[in-house]
């Protein structure tokens, strides 16, 4: 904003008191609505959660700065929104992810998505999704086969936190595969074997998957704390789940070959990234709709983007791509979805009633 | 108030700011007169008056000395008895390089309340013309002039006067002040609205909530009558807004680039009806006007009844100035616009002097929008204020005003809200002259 400002006599605006609403309380709520998932991947992957979340917030705080001073910015890395990026982007990679991986691609996630468009308010696309898409291409190997199993099981056999937190990684350990990948290579007959359709376990996040994203519980939390503080709105994570759930159920039958209405809609909801990107990432301020009908069309889109990939398409999981790809779309949706203006279609007559 | 009582607001959007209502417990006094008055001639909506004295004049305190030229114009009047010293080019708030006319004070006072005069068999255009005789203008801020409002073009026919009551603005008692105080008058002033205006049906008086001894003041005044209600409104910025207050109050809503007249409604707010009473039953001219002097720090803050003209500099001087403040403010924090500079003079738009403090206005440092979305959830009309403000900012007005750039009745909501603090209401301001001059240009 700076062309028509100083011109419109910058000082002399009204209003002159402003809400305590602040960009930086935005960005530290949605800071403090990731901790519990944090704290669950510790829990559930040790050391090697802990290890990777350091280097991504070490990464993206550096790039930042580097950003921010290249292009005479200043100092951004107070706002929080880097902070936002480098967990969501740690949460999306698997707990025996090389520390190369997460350099790279949180610094691409932070240069390129970010900065190389203006930064804060210009990304065209969610930061950590870029990141997320860049690794899973470059380093597609350490992305989508190599899953390791949660260290619970190892410490109730008695192993201590480090421990497992090693065996986990080992290289003999690393042959357990995510739930989406079973049900994809060996169907729910896989999945059973395995002992993965425990809903339970899918609900706590005591499975295998990415560090951050397994445990819904957690990022159940952390939504509840921002609905309340009023920083996000209910349509793009209800919408979007709700439209997985939906059509998971509806179609979820026919790769096994059970016919329609035979889905598992809990399954698909709990397993995956599809909670933490549908209720931290796509509904990212910055890359979603703006009006209320731009994000119901959009999170609806989002679910049947999503189911068609998990269900029919190559990879196990489509959240990444999905939000991705409606990232783009967002500002035709803005173009196209607008809320009704006042006057425009006149209301029916209403009067008080008798008191 | 009756708890069981419903209560009414308008469809969306909103925001509630901090009340600060510290002077609701103040009655009205009348302010010192002071040595001088400035009076500009264009102090409401429409082209500025005439001005029809000159320098070493003497005038008496109600004398016309502006003629309203043209048809939404009003007349102006000397606010004090004394000698014409000059008349000067000045800025108003709102306006530049106008002319003032400039009074010494001195002479005698004119007991207005003293006289009474009849008015029940006066016709509708005999009422109208004392009301434009004695230039009443609407003293809500929008300062259209009254005349105007109490004519509706042939075809329309008013049935609903709604009494704004609402003031939702922070910091601002004076129609709170007047509907305890000036009850009389106003349901007198609403006789005589009906009968310049004989279609109206129903009244309505709102008020919102936060003002619970006006409402329960009102209710019990009114009791047993069915053709004038309170209706008590949600306290929620912006509830007195016209557009809002109909749709409150109606249901209906006013059409696009219409007026309330066209869906029979008429909007007059409760000071207003104060100077309609004046008017018709003294005809007593509008030359003072109730405001509300307030700010947290000011040692004499009040309701005070001000002669218009009156340079702000003399009421600072009579009840004082916060140690600290960081403007000066002209109306409410909401939509009123600072005052650069103690000479200018209370106008019939002043509806308050409000001082704020460097933590309320401070240095507005603003950020990227981060499309939160926030100022689509407070707009009460319905409108996309950040593309809105984006596209007038690089000059793509028609393209903005495509979007509802003049639907915008710059209420201020989104900026209030804004995280990144973008002063949206200024773009959207700045993107409205723009799209005029543009207009204007092409025409030639």
């Amino acid at each position: 904003m700076a062309k028509a400002k100083g011109k419109a006599g910058a000082g002399l605006f009204s209003p002159h008191i402003h809400s305590p609403f602040s960009v930086e309380r935005v960005m530290w709520d949605v800071v403090i609505a990731l901790i519990p998932a944090g704290i669950a991947s510790v829990y559930f992957f040790g050391a090697n959660a802990l290890r990777i979340i350091g280097i991504s917030v070490a990464t993206g705080l550096l790039t930042e700065l580097v950003m921010g001073l290249l292009t005479r910015r200043g100092i951004t890395i107070f706002d929080g929104s880097v902070m936002i990026t480098s967990l969501l982007f740690a949460y999306n990679l698997p707990p025996a992810a090389p520390w190369y991986v997460v350099v790279f691609g949180n610094m691409f996630a932070v240069a390129l998505v970010k900065w190389a468009f203006g930064g804060l308010g210009y990304n065209f696309m969610n930061p950590a999704i870029g990141g997320r898409l860049f690794v899973v291409i470059a380093w597609s190997g350490v992305m989508s086969g190599r899953w390791s199993p949660t260290i619970r099981s190892l410490i109730d056999r008695g192993m201590d936190f480090w421990e497992a937190s090693r065996a986990i990684v080992s290289p003999e350990m690393i042959t357990s595969a995510s739930p989406l990948t079973t049900l994809k290579v060996d169907g729910f007959a896989g999945l059973y074997k395995q002992g993965l359709l425990d809903y339970w376990n899918l609900f706590i996040g005591n499975v295998p998957g990415c560090i951050g994203e397994t445990s819904a519980l957690a990022i159940l939390l952390g939504v509840i704390y921002l609905l309340v503080r009023r920083v996000i709105t209910w349509e793009v994570p209800v919408l979007y789940v709700g439209t997985v759930a939906l059509l998971s159920w509806i179609f979820g039958g026919l790769p096994q070959g059970t016919g329609l209405f035979t889905g598992d809609a809990l399954f698909h909801v709990l397993s995956g990234g599809l909670m933490l990107g549908a209720c931290f990432m796509a509904n990212d301020s910055v890359t979603s709709p703006l009006s209320f009908s731009g994000n119901v069309f959009y999170a609806i889109m989002l679910g049947i983007l999503t189911t068609m990939i998990r269900l029919f398409g190559g990879y196990p999981e489509g959240v990444a791509l999905s939000i991705a790809l409606m990232n783009i779309f967002v500002p035709l949706i803005d173009r196209y979805f607008r809320p009704s203006i006042y006057g425009y279609r006149r209301a029916i007559v209403k009067k008080p009633k008798e008191s | 108030m009756d708890k069981k009582q419903k209560v009414f607001t308008f469809k969306r959007g909103g925001v509630h700011p901090h009340e600060q209502k510290l002077t609701a417990e103040k009655p009205i006094v009348n302010a010192d007169i002071p040595l001088m008055v400035r009076i500009p001639m264009a102090q409401h909506l429409g082209a500025p008056a005439r001005v029809l004295v000159s320098v070493g004049d003497e005038v008496v305190e109600g004398q016309r000395i502006g003629e309203a030229t043209g048809m939404i114009s009003a007349h102006v009047h000397a606010s004090v008895s004394g000698v014409v010293t000059a008349i000067e080019k000045a800025n108003t708030l709102t306006a530049k390089q106008v002319d003032f006319v400039v009074i010494k004070t001195g002479g005698s006072f004119h007991n207005w309340v003293g006289e009474k005069f009849p008015w029940e068999n006066l016709g509708p255009a005999q009422i109208v013309s004392l009301v434009q005789e004695a230039g009443v203008v609407g003293l809500g801020g929008a300062t259209f002039p009254t005349h105007v409002k109490l004519s509706p073009p042939p075809g329309k026919v008013v049935e609903t006067l709604i009494l704004n009551g609402a003031e939702c603005e922070p910091y601002l008692t004076i129609d709170h002040r007047m509907l305890l105080e000036k009850s009389q008058e106003i349901l007198t002033a609403i006789e005589i609205v009906k009968r310049a205006l004989p279609t109206i049906k129903q009244v309505y008086i709102g008020i919102e909530t936060n003002k619970e001894d006006a409402i329960d003041h009102w209710t019990n005044l009114l009791a047993g009558r069915s053709d004038i209600r309170v209706v008590p409104l949600r306290t929620r910025y912006p509830q007195g807004g016209e557009k809002q207050l109909i749709q409150a109050i109606t249901g209906k809503e006013v059409p696009t680039k219409g007026l309330p007249a066209d869906i029979g409604v008429l909007v007059e707010n409760v000071s207003t009806m104060n100077a309609i009473y004046e008017a018709v039953v003294h005809h007593k001219p509008l030359i003072e006007r109730g405001l509300t002097y307030t700010g947290i720090g000011v040692p004499k803050a009040g309701n005070y009844k001000v002669r218009i003209g009156t340079p702000i500099s003399h009421l600072i001087e009579s009840y004082g100035k916060p140690a600290k403040f960081a403007t000066m403010i002209s109306g409410g924090p909401m939509m009123g616009l600072e005052i650069p500079d103690e000479n200018m003079p209370v106008m019939k738009s002043t509806s308050g002097i409000v001082f704020l403090s460097p933590k309320e206005d401070y240095g507005v440092e603003d950020r990227p929008c981060i499309r939160c979305a926030k100022c689509l959830a407070v707009c009460p009309i319905g409108l996309m204020p950040t593309e809105i403000a984006k596209l007038a900012d690089n000059f793509l007005v028609e393209e903005a005003a495509s979007i509802g750039l003049f639907d915008c009745i710059e209420c201020g909501a989104c900026a209030y809200i804004c995280p990144s603090k973008i002063p949206l209401v200024g773009l959207i301001r700045y993107g409205k002259e723009f799209y005029k001059r543009k207009q204007a240009q092409a025409k030639k």
